[in-house]
């Protein structure tokens, strides 16, 4: 479960700080979806990186099945991260050097060389989102939506309780941002994750069921 | 649910559907990762492996100047000695029998120091050594010398230079006149003329082969003669000596070094007659009697003597001269004098050639401590005189002092009791109790004498009817007129020679002399005859390792190109990560650990930092050369003309490149490593996003950080104030802690100024440097680094120009020349003394000589030969050259002193002061000299010195004078000088002043002439200054230089900087041109930057040394060469303009709209 209680986000600024998030409280249980909607500049980016412990809160608690990530090292921080975390980013962030199997298997050589079991479930995840004869292509060679579900294949590899998504399908046609939606939501709720999407899209929103948006910094109802 | 176009099925039926999948089972490890990584990565990781190469091949090249000089010198050590291994080397000439007591035999020789005079009309005088032997080819150089035609010479190319001569032409060779009784002994020949011989050159000898033949190390080659063996003993007037036995390389196995000394020790036996001993039967009686060639028998003689001698009844004596034993005129009787007469100091009264008895047959006890027994005959001449002599009346001695004092013979009175009257037989008319001085006792009548004393002819009454003292002659010889103790004796005239003049033998010993003889010669320590074994070849190995560390000063001298290299590996390893933020960004967001994330970035950056440095250490030999290329022509020039075989470039070891590959690699992954933990703990969103650089928040503006700083300015400042007011030695180190802190006070301001353009809180924007502020405010940290780094190069480039050391005027006599004006140096030993009025009148100076020579001042140093451990020799001292200087010497003082262990007005007194006799001997040194070359320490340090025989002595430093044309030797008393080298006569140095006022052309001509006969050669004491200067300046020249190229390349690594904030600032310039700013205009910007962060570090590190900087620092005058500093720091900013010019270039291609849509 996600417990999200007061949490506030503030930048310093010479004319005084500049409060991103005030205040947002709200849970999800094992399983569960939810889709944060918004106005540019309402914080959804900053929301997503605090619950994906990208950066820390400037007040308020956030605990993932009671675990509080904030209060460990960097290092244990980067550990739950790792295991516990599957994150989306907007622009896919794919290693251009690495073939769409390797990108897929980054966060296993996060704490050591995949096991055969792990490559196979690689593969797998692959095949999933359609990109069977794809394993071997660079992201060079992929279009931006492939490139996307490589992105959601890796974010899925270590079967993370928590999903992150930030516009996962802001760069793609809606044909395909609705099979991307689809397979977010199959294969984060396969093992009982949950899903958190930030999108502009009410299509995506609508797939996710719970739709909360967040203006000015804080999560209406 | 399925993606269209997807083949569909769950995970794991790809290879049911037939789909190639590649490579079974994944082959994604680390290793791997990094592997591809680096392929992406690799445009970058080039500029990064160039950087490494930096830093390896000035490592490589540094130590590699190390390897080359120390090869260098070892090369030019052992090429001097040819096949040559070892020597039994004797300071007199010995018989060359000796030579074949080894297997294998050695090679005789006679190894002189001689001068030449070339016979132009002009005629030119050097001095050389001869090396006269008859084999020279079995000494082992490549290529051997010549054959010497009858007639002939051959000499070397430094020699026939020196003397303007070619093949064919005559020179004059001379050698010092041989004198068997030491030349400071009353006796001694000191005004002898050199024996002289007429020689056609009959071939130049290049500087190569045995035409570069040295006994010692030496960096120059000096003037070489070779003649054969029996030249060269016709003119030492010895048909059968040596004084050299070569022990050579010819054997197979070639023995260690070694064994063959310890054979050489063991096998080499010196005969009494090598030791100048003879014992032989003499006289009527046939009494045999040990005396010396040179009059007196040294301690080590009479030890021995004692023990073989004295159980088989002999007796030892000492004869001396007696100018004139005297009554004094007292009331009624007129003064009366026994001129030039022998006194014979005696331990026992029954002599072998008989008793000594009175007038009634009564035997006559040994006098006592003062008393004195005279014969008859002195006894009637007094009485013949008017003053009858009575025993128990005082009469007074005279004689000469034991030894000479600059050539000079003094007399001294000694007042005795008459103890008894000898009767004129036995000891009283024994002339060979006395032994044989040439000139003296040979000669058939005493108005023939010429002895080198003063000597009064009025005196003597050898003119009929009064010729008493002629008639005694030739009855008695030089038969003692006196007899005193032998205690008496050696007091009167015992000398550092010896106290013995003679053993006596009874004569029934004569039958077992032979046995004698070798009982005596065998108990005789060589060492102390002046004999030694000399392992010459470990010698010169050991000298080649050098006095100074040549790698180390070079690493040290290139310390700051190596710091500049790692720094620019940072920069650059900082750039690679910014063009691929994204990509650590990604790793990080995924969950990479911090640490396994820095180990995967250091694999990706390792490969490129060992290919930079492989390919460094293969191009650091170049390097070498570029630094022996460069330090070899300045050392030629300034130090050391004709130096320059030492500085070859064969010999970097294998050995040292692998070292250098190992020091700069581990340097360069380190610096990476470290690198790469920094950009592993970086925030993951802010290299996503491509904002921002690790820990780089702005500082806090003012607050502490100004005071502190000021304050350090201020702590700065006063110590350098009190540096100025402290000794040389501690102002180097308190000029460089204030600098220190001046500088840290002056980076703080730095900081500060960078911290208050971070927060904005300056003025609004303004110009296009407000612009170019805000654009350093970006990366707070990076500006800091870039100006810090440049602030500490410039720092050391400012602070190392000022102590180049300038030329003080000749003529001060506090200052490092003493206030003397040449130096002079002798071939061989004299005691003539041109200051002397008496002695210029007999040198055969011309009118204008004679004038400039007036009023001279001339201080004679006695000086050991050995090493000069000043900075101009790279050899290491292995055995320091030793001066002796006099009372006249001490009393004028002179040069400055950084420390003396008293506070006295003339520190040189404290060589005079009485120590015990177990108590080390007082010494002063040059301080660089005793802190650098010889590395005693400081004041107070004790030290070991061999002396003559080789004996370890204990020496105390008790004053450090500053750097000056001393340096390079310890400095005794003339006693203590006494004390370590017993044997030696004359002076081989001596200090000169002009007159106010005197011609200097003629002042030098004046010294070379009255010294021609002694080999002199001079040299200015100012450009010996110059060439002691000259190896600091040169030193400090490839500072400047070095620390110069450092600044620059730390410059370049500006450029790094900036294009890695261009990269992070893409937005940003894209925003520019979208408002209208044209490509120069955005160019300009990035210029202003550069040029902001380098000023900043310039004008903080010139600041800083020029406000640490004291007058009168470290013994040299300070000054700043402005316009050297300007140039570098023109320099300086030219390239950081270009490295802004390389970044600007980025810049302006930056598209705003890609740019302003977050591409």
């Amino acid at each position: 479960m996600l417990d999200v209680q007061g949490l506030s986000k503030s930048y310093a600024a010479p004319a005084g700080p500049i409060r991103v998030l005030d205040g947002v409280t709200f849970t999800l249980g094992p399983g569960g979806r939810l889709a944060v909607m918004g106005p540019s500049g309402s914080g959804k980016s900053t929301l997503l990186s605090i619950l994906g412990t990208l950066e820390a809160p400037t007040k308020g608690c956030v605990t993932l099945d009671g675990a509080d990530p904030f209060a460990a090292s960097p290092a244990k921080r980067a550990a739950f991260r790792n295991r516990s975390i599957g994150f989306v980013f907007q622009e896919h962030h794919l290693l251009s050097g690495c073939t769409a199997l390797d990108n897929v298997l980054l966060p296993v050589l996060a704490s050591a060389a995949p096991s055969a079991a792990m490559v196979e479930r690689a593969r797998g995840l692959l095949d999933r989102v359609g990109l069977e004869k794809r394993h071997q292509h660079l992201p060079g060679q992929l279009s931006g939506g492939e490139r996307q579900r490589v992105a959601v294949a890796r974010a899925l590899v270590m079967a993370p309780r928590l999903v992150l998504a930030d516009e996962p399908t802001g760069q793609l046609d809606s044909h395909v941002a609705a099979a991307v939606t689809d397979l977010l939501v199959e294969l984060a709720g396969e093992a009982g994750g949950m899903l958190i999407v930030v999108t502009h899209a009410d299509a995506v929103a609508e797939r996710l069921g719970t739709v909360r948006r967040l203006v000015d910094g804080r999560l209406l109802p | 649910m399925t993606i269209p176009g997807a083949g569909g099925g769950r995970t794991g039926d790809a290879t049911a559907a037939g789909i190639d999948r590649g490579p079974s089972g994944g082959s994604l490890s680390l290793p791997a990762l990094a592997w591809k990584l680096l392929s992406a990565w690799r445009r970058q990781l080039l500029a990064l492996a160039a950087a490494a190469a930096v830093v390896a091949a000035t490592v490589a090249g540094a130590l590699g100047v190390g390897d080359s000089l120390t090869g260098g010198l070892e090369r030019l050590a052992l090429a001097r000695l040819g096949g040559i291994t070892a020597a039994v080397v004797a300071d007199e000439p010995f018989s060359v029998t000796r030579a074949a007591d080894v297997e294998p035999p050695l090679l005789p020789a006679l190894v002189l120091a001689v001068s030449l005079e070339s016979t132009a009309e002009r005629p030119r005088t050097a001095p050389a050594t001869l090396l006269a032997c008859d084999d020279p080819g079995r000494l082992g150089f490549d290529p051997p010398a010549p054959p010497v035609p009858a007639g002939g010479i051959v000499i070397n190319a430094p020699l026939a230079l020196a003397l303007g001569v070619a093949v064919g032409d005559a020179v004059v060779l001379r050698v010092a006149a041989p004198s068997d009784v030491p030349a400071d002994l009353p006796l001694g020949r000191r005004d002898g003329d050199p024996v002289g011989r007429r020689v056609r050159v009959a071939a130049i000898l290049p500087a190569a082969g045995i035409g570069q033949f040295s006994l010692r190390p030496a960096q120059v080659t000096g003037g070489l003669a070779l003649v054969p063996l029996d030249v060269a003993q016709a003119m030492v007037q010895r048909d059968d000596a040596a004084n050299v036995l070569f022990a050579l390389a010819d054997a197979a196995p070639a023995p260690r070094d070694h064994d063959v000394v310890t054979r050489l020790r063991e096998r080499v036996r010196p005969t009494l007659a090598d030791f100048g001993l003879t014992l032989e039967p003499v006289g009527p009686g046939r009494v045999p009697r040990l005396t010396s060639r040179r009059l007196v028998l040294s301690a080590e003689v009479d030890r021995a003597a004692a023990h073989v001698l004295g159980p088989v009844g002999g007796r030892p004596s000492l004869a001396f001269l007696a100018v004139g034993i005297d009554l004094p005129a007292e009331a009624g009787r007129p003064a009366a004098s026994v001129p030039y007469s022998t006194v014979l100091g005696i331990d026992h009264t029954d002599l072998p050639v008989g008793r000594l008895v009175d007038d009634a047959g009564r035997a006559l006890a040994v006098p006592g401590d003062e008393e004195i027994v005279i014969t008859r005959w002195a006894a009637d001449d007094l009485a013949a005189q008017g003053h009858p002599a009575t025993v128990g009346a005082w009469l007074l001695l005279r004689s000469f002092l034991p030894e000479t004092l600059h050539g000079r013979v003094a007399e001294s009175t000694t007042r005795l009791r008459i103890a008894g009257i000898a009767a004129q037989a036995g000891p009283a008319v024994a002339r060979d109790l006395v032994p044989d001085v040439r000139g003296v006792t040979d000669e058939a009548s005493i108005a023939d004498w010429d002895p080198p004393f003063p000597f009064d002819r009025s005196r003597v009454r050898s003119t009929p009817p009064d010729d008493i003292d002629d008639r005694y002659w030739k009855l008695h010889g030089a038969a003692p007129k006196a007899f005193v103790s032998l205690a008496t004796a050696r007091t009167i005239a015992g000398s550092r020679f010896g106290g013995t003049t003679a053993w006596h033998l009874p004569a029934a010993a004569a039958a077992d002399l032979p046995r004698l003889r070798a009982q005596l010669a065998a108990a005789i320590r060589p060492a102390a005859m002046g004999f030694s074994v000399e392992a010459l070849r470990a010698d010169a190995l050991a000298a080649a390792r050098g006095s100074t560390p040549f790698g180390g000063l070079f690493i040290a001298l290139s310390g700051f190109v190596v710091i500049a290299g790692l720094i620019l590996e940072w920069l650059l390893f900082s750039l690679l990560v910014a063009a691929h933020r994204r990509d650590v960004g990604v790793l990080s967001a995924l969950g990479w650990p911090p640490g396994r994330l820095a180990t995967l970035v250091t694999l990706v950056a390792a490969p490129a930092a060992l290919v930079g440095t492989l390919v460094g250490v293969v191009a650091g030999p170049l390097w070498t050369r570029l630094l022996l290329a460069w330090l070899g022509g300045a050392w030629d020039k300034a130090v050391a003309a004709g130096s320059s075989a030492v500085f070859s470039t064969a010999g970097v070891r294998p050995a040292t490149l692998v070292t250098a590959a190992l020091v700069a690699g581990l340097l360069s992954l380190a610096a990476l490593a470290v690198a790469a933990r920094r950009t592993a703990r970086r925030d993951p969103l802010g290299l996503l996003r491509g904002t921002g650089t690790a820990g780089t928040g702005p500082a806090p503006a003012g607050g502490w950080l100004v005071p502190v700083s000021i304050g350090l300015l201020v702590a700065g400042a006063a110590v350098a104030w009190l540096a100025g007011r402290s000794d040389a030695a501690a102002a180097v180190g308190m000029f460089f802690l204030a600098g220190v802190l001046c500088l840290v006070g002056l980076l703080g301001l730095v900081r500060s100024r960078v911290a208050a353009l971070a927060a904005g809180r300056l003025r609004p924007l303004g110009s296009l440097w407000h612009l170019a502020g805000r654009g350093v405010a970006h990366g707070p940290g990076r500006a800091f680094s870039v100006a810090a780094m440049v602030a500490v190069a410039e720092f050391l480039v400012v602070a190392v120009s000022a102590f180049r050391l300038d030329d003080r005027p000749a003529t001060d006599r506090s200052g490092p020349t003493g206030g003397w004006t040449t130096l002079a140096t002798f071939g061989t030993p004299t005691s003539i003394d041109p200051a002397d009025a008496a002695v210029r009148g007999t040198l055969g100076l011309t009118a204008a000589e004679a004038r400039a020579l007036e009023g001279c001042e001339v201080a004679l140093v006695r000086s050991s030969g050995g090493d000069d451990a000043s900075c101009t020799n790279l050899y290491a001292s292995v055995r320091p050259v030793v001066h002796g200087v006099g009372p006249a010497f001490v009393a004028r003082g002179g040069f400055r002193f950084t420390a003396a262990s008293e506070p006295v007005a003339n520190p040189w007194r404290l060589l005079e002061a009485d120590v015990a006799e177990t108590a080390p001997l007082p010494a002063i040194l040059d301080a660089a000299t005793a802190q650098w070359a010889l590395k005693l320490g400081g004041l107070g340090a004790e030290f070991n010195l061999p002396d003559a025989t080789g004996t370890p002595v204990r020496l105390r430093i008790v004053g450090l004078l500053e750097p000056g044309i001393l340096q390079g030797a310890v400095i005794v008393s003339e006693r203590s000088f006494a004390r370590l080298f017993p044997r030696g006569s004359g002076y081989s140095l001596a200090l000169a002043s002009a007159p106010p006022g005197a011609d200097p052309a003629a002042f030098a001509a004046g010294l070379a002439t009255a010294w021609a006969d002694a080999g002199v050669a001079l040299e200015p004491a100012a450009d010996r200054l110059r060439r002691l200067q000259a190896v600091q300046n040169t030193f400090l020249a490839g500072f400047q230089a070095l620390g110069a190229l450092g600044l620059l390349l730390g410059t370049a690594g500006v450029a790094a900087v900036q294009i890695q904030g261009v990269v992070e600032r893409a937005g940003t310039f894209g925003l520019l041109g979208a408002l209208g700013f044209d490509r120069r205009r955005i160019a300009l910007l990035v210029v202003l930057e550069t040029v902001l962060m380098v000023s900043w570090g310039l004008i903080a590190g010139g600041l800083a040394g020029a406000l640490a900087l004291p007058r009168g620092v470290a013994g040299g005058s300070v000054h700043l060469p402005l316009g050297w500093l300007a140039l570098t720091s023109l320099l300086t900013l030219a390239v950081a303009c270009l490295a802004g010019w390389l970044a600007a270039r980025r810049a302006v291609r930056v598209a705003p709209r890609a740019a302003l849509a977050g591409g």
